[in-house]
């Protein structure tokens, strides 16, 4: 699998180190809330708000430069218009990966 | 100009919030996480441009320009979806649309259009306020009559009566000097005794005490002398 990485958040402060770890650490914090709302959405079978979380992560997906996994979780969020999970491992390695990643940054 | 962004994602607030402050032309940043505190906030402060999310819980970005479309603000939505930009254009005051994570160089791009359309729309106003500005209504005999202030030589208090001296006629209207004088220009027009206002445009000569204008002859003030002067181009 493709590895995460910070080129976008790099790229977007501009040297400015300061900006760099706000960025960084809202999105560490956001995105450990956002996966802990879409597993218990999961739980429930609660597939609208599955959808809506799978929407907010997508971004975030996208913030790491994962592109593959990117168009992973938009043909993931179609599916679940139709209740349809045959995507959901593939979504859960993909949050693993970016769990990860994110614990080890400072 | 004033910006708001409004995104339920903190991490994208932070980045929009963040790359607004590249524009000198964004003097201030306002960030919301709902569409609500926006609304609330708009009621009480002019905002010229928002980036605005589209997939936000309980009231959405399109939920948050219907209830606003009459308002002079320009719209950036930026949304993780691809495939709302045609709903999302249907509303005039949209500028562009991006889809997450955010091009930097179409961020750029598309802020640099819509500060181009506000100059433009606000230049506009400008020009048609200057429209409004360039003549007054006059009541004679109970009918309303227009005189452009390039067609104003003097204006001559005459007791309970102003006469207005034009390039064609003199209008005599029952009003004051003071009264006139507020509706005035003050770039063309000056007060030049405490019964004349004179068109500057129109001085044909300067002496001691009076001035000329189309063989009018009017008394200059003392008192006003200097300030006439300042306001003339001499040599």
């Amino acid at each position: 699998m493709e590895s995460p990485n910070l080129n976008f958040f790099q790229k977007l402060s501009n040297g400015d180190h300061q900006f760099m770890m706000r960025l960084t650490n809202t999105l560490k914090m956001e995105f450990a809330n956002d996966k802990n709302i879409y597993l218990d959405a999961l739980d429930q079978k609660d597939f609208k708000k599955m959808k809506f979380m799978v929407h907010r992560i997508k971004h975030k997906v996208g913030l790491l430069g994962l592109t593959k996994s990117y168009n992973i979780v938009i043909e993931y969020e179609n599916d679940l218009i139709d209740k349809d999970l045959k995507l959901k491992d593939k979504f859960l390695l993909i949050l693993n990966t970016m769990t990860k990643y994110l614990e080890k940054l400072n | 100009m004033n910006c708001a962004v409004i995104d339920d994602e903190i991490t994208s607030l932070e980045i929009i919030g963040g790359l607004c402050k590249r524009y000198e032309d964004i003097k201030t940043v306002n960030l919301f996480s709902s569409p609500i505190d926006c609304i609330k906030f708009m009621n009480k402060t002019p905002v010229d441009l928002i980036f605005l999310d589209i997939h936000m819980p309980n009231f959405d970005g399109f939920d948050f320009l219907e209830t606003l479309n009459k308002n002079n603000f320009k719209a950036i939505l930026i949304t993780s979806d691809k495939n709302q930009a045609i709903k999302a254009f249907k509303f005039d005051c949209v500028v562009d649309y991006i889809v997450k994570p955010i091009d930097l160089n179409y961020f750029d791009l598309a802020v640099k259009k819509a500060i181009s359309q506000i100059s433009n729309e606000n230049f506009e106003k400008d020009n048609n306020k200057k429209i409004l500005d360039n003549h007054i209504f006059i009541n004679i005999n109970k009918r309303l009559i227009k005189i452009n202030f390039d067609e104003m030589l003097v204006i001559k208090a005459n007791g309970d009566y102003v006469n207005i001296l034009t390039k064609t006629k003199t209008h005599i209207v029952h009003t004051t000097l003071k009264s006139i004088e507020s509706k005035l220009t003050k770039d063309y027009f000056f007060k030049c005794h405490r019964s004349y206002i004179v068109n500057l445009k129109f001085i044909d000569e300067i002496e001691e005490n009076s001035l000329i204008i189309k063989k009018h002859i009017i008394p200059v003030g003392k008192s006003v002398r200097q300030n006439l002067f300042q306001k003339l181009n001499l040599l």
